[in-house]
């Protein structure tokens, strides 16, 4: 198997075609003209291009791209102009295959950062390594900064992880990633300073950045594929019951996010997400007349039910890799009180993956409509849950419940104005302007 | 698995000798300049042996060693690289890993007869240019093709006499394997080579240059590790859905798996490339995951529809694509390789057809044999299936018989 998309292969290959063809048309300038600024421009854009399709997976955060070995390389090499031109190039070059808005975010990006770096390289001087080589350290640290920290923005935003969380969750992710990026970036560029066509530079920075990565990119790209079969297996057992579609992954996310604000770390509530999306996944066994039932069960019915958290364990068993999923699957209907089966377990002995689940499985139950009674609203959801914490559910569990359910309710109503823009509005108001 | 080389036929027995003989006798003829460099480099040799082999799922093992060996081959003379991989691998295959005498030998005689004629291409490139970025980046790229053919050159002689496999055809099938990630190990023997001359600083800097390089073997091999991992929980996973079909529908789970099959065979024969053909095989077994939903009785193009929707969190959209459109009927529009997702989902609706009727599965009443299931494809070439997929589907059949529906 060839581990490179055939597209990604295809840019691959014509940007090193584009590559030759600038280096045949280098030797007709003069060296520092205009035809060596274009070849330039042309081999960083073209790098750059390549790198911003091939991104490292890093979940939950999505993607980082692995730009800033080119970038970084390029500034040391041939100054801030040469690089923004490239970004620019590489955005025009990427314009064929994306659409308008996803290329110009991440060029606006990667110019600002690169631009800070510019800017800071320019004023602080790490004494004794020579120019290049501080320019690289410097720009570095600054580029990594910045970009840890638009990201944290970025996934504070869209996955409402907390702020500090997300800083901290992307300096262990993104670090050292980005200290490699600039070790790239310094070896390329030291290494070819001393050549008189340098202008390989930059695409020699992305291949070198490739080859240090490609496994880990085909494996991203499995494991990407790996947790979409986890729930495309959700979606099938969610399709036997059509009061229950989209169930698990509303119960997967809001786990993860119970986890998080429980403390957890960013890999188990990877865990804790897989649990919420298999947890029912033996319901696949269950017979539609059960399960699709429109009043309560009768006992015999009810220990058909029962024995579905067997088969779920039996499922999750089968796949390797989800060992660790085994027992919040297998305890996921377990209560705190020792009421709940197959076991009866209680207190400390369900493990924390398990008492998350089952107070999200029971909220998400409460606001659905079922066969024999209506969805409930979440606040009065809420409220039934909480009067069985302590007894069924976790109680720091539904605290965190609450935290994680009330703030989109209220964020979905339009957010406050800062008080500066009152501010501003009262001064306007207060000294209108004249009219001419 | 002890396999004395005794156990092996005369004529493997005597090869294996004579290529270990030959490189010992290149390595005592050839000039022995810096035998410190040697000494080093079978440190780094032998330290790359303690990463060990990772049986991949596709066959064989892979070591991801490729990039280090090209450092070495630019770096260093064809003696010292002959002398240095050699005996390193040799020395590592025995102590570390335990490898059986002979397979160590032969192993380390056909790495370093390999890295030693990289390493004379590569310093021919380099001794007729002047040193620049261009002469170096040649100079690995000719290093990794001769490494490629010389190392699987050697290994198809032993695999030809061993096995009797065609001596050419595996030698060119070996050689030729992931081709565009063996160019992705050219550039760090680039950078580094470079690197050194732009230093200046002599023998010492250039061997930690090396050995900083061979680093690269163990990353890469637990980025494998992760990659064959993910790999099978996909496929567990995605047998956990056939196993619930089965249940829903039984004898869909044997379906689906023909389906994929044969799907993925005449996507081959259309040229469709690696990671789609992934696709259309995940496509193949998953086609009928609709059934699971209740409302997916109600007609032959809902349980479609139903299925797309199941299968739309893969990151790869043409999985849900082809899936829906498999019941679709062919409306005139000619597949071309160019259009993949089209054409697999071609593929797929003249395969569904057809081995549908060879089990007399739904909408069929009864199991066809294999010439009424060709007549009727036929028939409905052009009509509701697309003409060029049927005959290709039909010859696929024709020379690999299906186990028995």
């Amino acid at each position: 198997m060839s581990p490179l998309g055939s597209g990604a292969l295809l840019r691959f290959l014509g940007a090193a075609t584009a590559c030759l063809v600038a280096i045949v048309a280098v030797p007709l300038s003069a060296p520092g003209g205009t035809g060596r600024l274009i070849a330039t421009v042309l081999v960083t854009a073209l790098s750059v291009a390549a790198l911003e399709e091939m991104p490292i997976m890093l979940p939950p955060a999505g993607t980082l791209p692995m730009t800033a070995s080119v970038t970084l390389t390029t500034l040391a090499l041939f100054g801030w102009a040469t690089v923004s031109m490239g970004i620019v190039g590489a955005a025009a070059i990427r314009l064929l295959a994306r659409p308008v808005g996803h290329v110009a975010s991440r060029a606006v990006l990667e110019l600002l950062l690169v631009t800070a770096a510019a800017g800071a390289s320019a004023v602080v001087l790490v004494p004794s390594v020579g120019r290049t080589a501080s320019i690289v350290i410097v720009g570095t640290l600054v580029y990594g900064l910045g970009r840890t920290v638009l990201a944290a923005e970025q996934l504070h935003r869209r996955d409402s992880l907390g702020r500090v969380r997300a800083l901290s969750f992307l300096g262990h992710a993104t670090g050292l990633h980005l200290l490699v990026f600039g070790g790239v970036a310094g070896v390329v560029a030291l290494g070819t300073l001393v050549f008189p066509l340098r202008l390989w530079a930059p695409g020699i920075a992305a291949v070198f950045t490739l080859q240090l990565y490609l496994p880990r990119i085909v494996r991203g790209r499995e494991d990407e594929h790996a947790v979409a079969a986890t729930a495309v297996l959700a979606n099938a057992v969610d399709a036997k019951d059509p009061y229950t579609a989209d169930h698990s992954a509303d119960v997967a996310a809001l786990c993860r996010r119970l986890a998080r604000h429980l403390g957890q770390t960013e890999a188990r509530a990877h865990r804790i997400y897989l649990a919420g999306l298999l947890h029912d996944v033996g319901k696949i066994a269950v017979p539609d007349n059960i399960l699709l039932k429109p009043a309560p069960l009768t006992s015999e019915e009810r220990l058909v039910m029962v024995r579905h958290v067997e088969d779920s364990v039996q499922v999750v068993q089968s796949i390797p890799g989800l060992s660790d999923v085994v027992p919040m699957v297998a305890a996921s209907h377990e209560h705190l009180d020792g009421s709940g089966y197959p076991r009866g377990l209680r207190g400390d002995e369900i493990v924390l993956g398990a008492r998350i689940n089952l107070v999200v499985d029971a909220y998400s139950a409460l606001t659905t409509n079922r066969p024999y009674r209506a969805a409930r609203s979440p606040e009065a959801a809420l409220a039934e849950i909480e009067t069985h914490a302590g007894t069924e559910f976790d109680p720091q569990v539904v605290a965190a419940l609450r935290l994680a359910v009330a703030p989109p309710a209220a964020s979905d109503a339009r957010r406050p104005r800062p008080r500066w823009v009152a501010l501003l509005r009262g001064l306007r108001a207060a000294y209108p302007r004249p009219r001419r | 698995m002890a396999e004395p080389l005794r156990s092996l036929s005369v004529p493997t027995q005597r090869y294996v000798a004579a290529v270990i003989a030959g490189a010992a006798l290149v390595a005592v003829c050839s000039p022995h300049r810096r035998p410190d460099v040697e000494v080093a480099l079978i440190l780094i040799a032998a330290a790359m042996s303690l990463v060990p082999p990772l049986a991949s799922p596709t066959g064989g093992i892979s070591i991801p060693n490729l990039a280090p060996v090209i450092v070495i081959a630019v770096c260093w003379t064809p003696s010292e690289a002959l002398i240095g991989i050699g005996v390193g691998t040799l020395i590592g295959q025995r102590h570390f890993r335990r490898s059986e005498r002979w397979r160590a030998w032969l192993n380390g005689a056909v790495l370093g007869l390999s890295a030693m004629g990289a390493s004379w291409v590569a310093h021919r490139i380099l001794a007729a240019t002047t040193v620049s970025i261009e002469s170096i980046s040649i100079a690995a790229l000719a290093a990794l093709v001769t490494l490629r053919v010389l190392n699987h050159g050697l290994l198809a002689g032993y695999l030809s006499l061993r096995f009797q496999r065609r001596f050419f055809a595996e030698w060119h099938k070996n050689a030729l394997r992931n081709w565009s990630s063996q160019l992705l190990s050219v550039p760090m023997a680039v950078v580094v080579y470079a690197l050194w001359v732009t230093l200046k600083q002599g023998v010492p800097a250039g061997l930690v240059l090396t050995a900083l390089s061979a680093l690269s073997v163990p990353l890469a091999r637990q980025e494998l590790v992760y990659y064959y991992a993910s790999k099978a929980t996909l496929a567990a996973t995605v047998d956990a859905v056939m196993v619930a079909l089965d249940g829903a529908v039984p004898g869909s789970r044997n379906h689906g798996e023909r389906v994929s099959a044969l799907a993925v065979n005449v996507g081959q024969r259309f040229g469709i490339r690696e990671h789609r053909l992934l696709a259309l095989g995940l496509a193949g077994r998953l086609h009928d995951v609709g059934i699971l939903a209740p409302a997916s009785t109600a007609s032959l193009s809902a349980h479609a529809a139903l299925g797309a929707r199941m299968l739309a969190p893969f990151p790869d959209p043409t999985v849900a694509e082809m899936v829906r459109s498999h019941h679709d009927p062919w409306r005139g529009r000619r597949a071309t390789a160019t259009a993949d997702a089209a054409l697999g989902g071609h593929i797929l609706t003249a395969v569904e057809v057809y081995d549908s009727a060879r089990a007399g599965l739904a909408p069929f009443a009864h199991a066809h044999s294999a010439e009424e299931t060709a007549a009727l494809l036929r028939a409905r070439a052009g009509a509701d299936l697309d003409p060029t997929v049927v005959p290709v589907v039909l010859e696929v059949v024709r020379r690999t018989p299906p186990a028995a529906p």
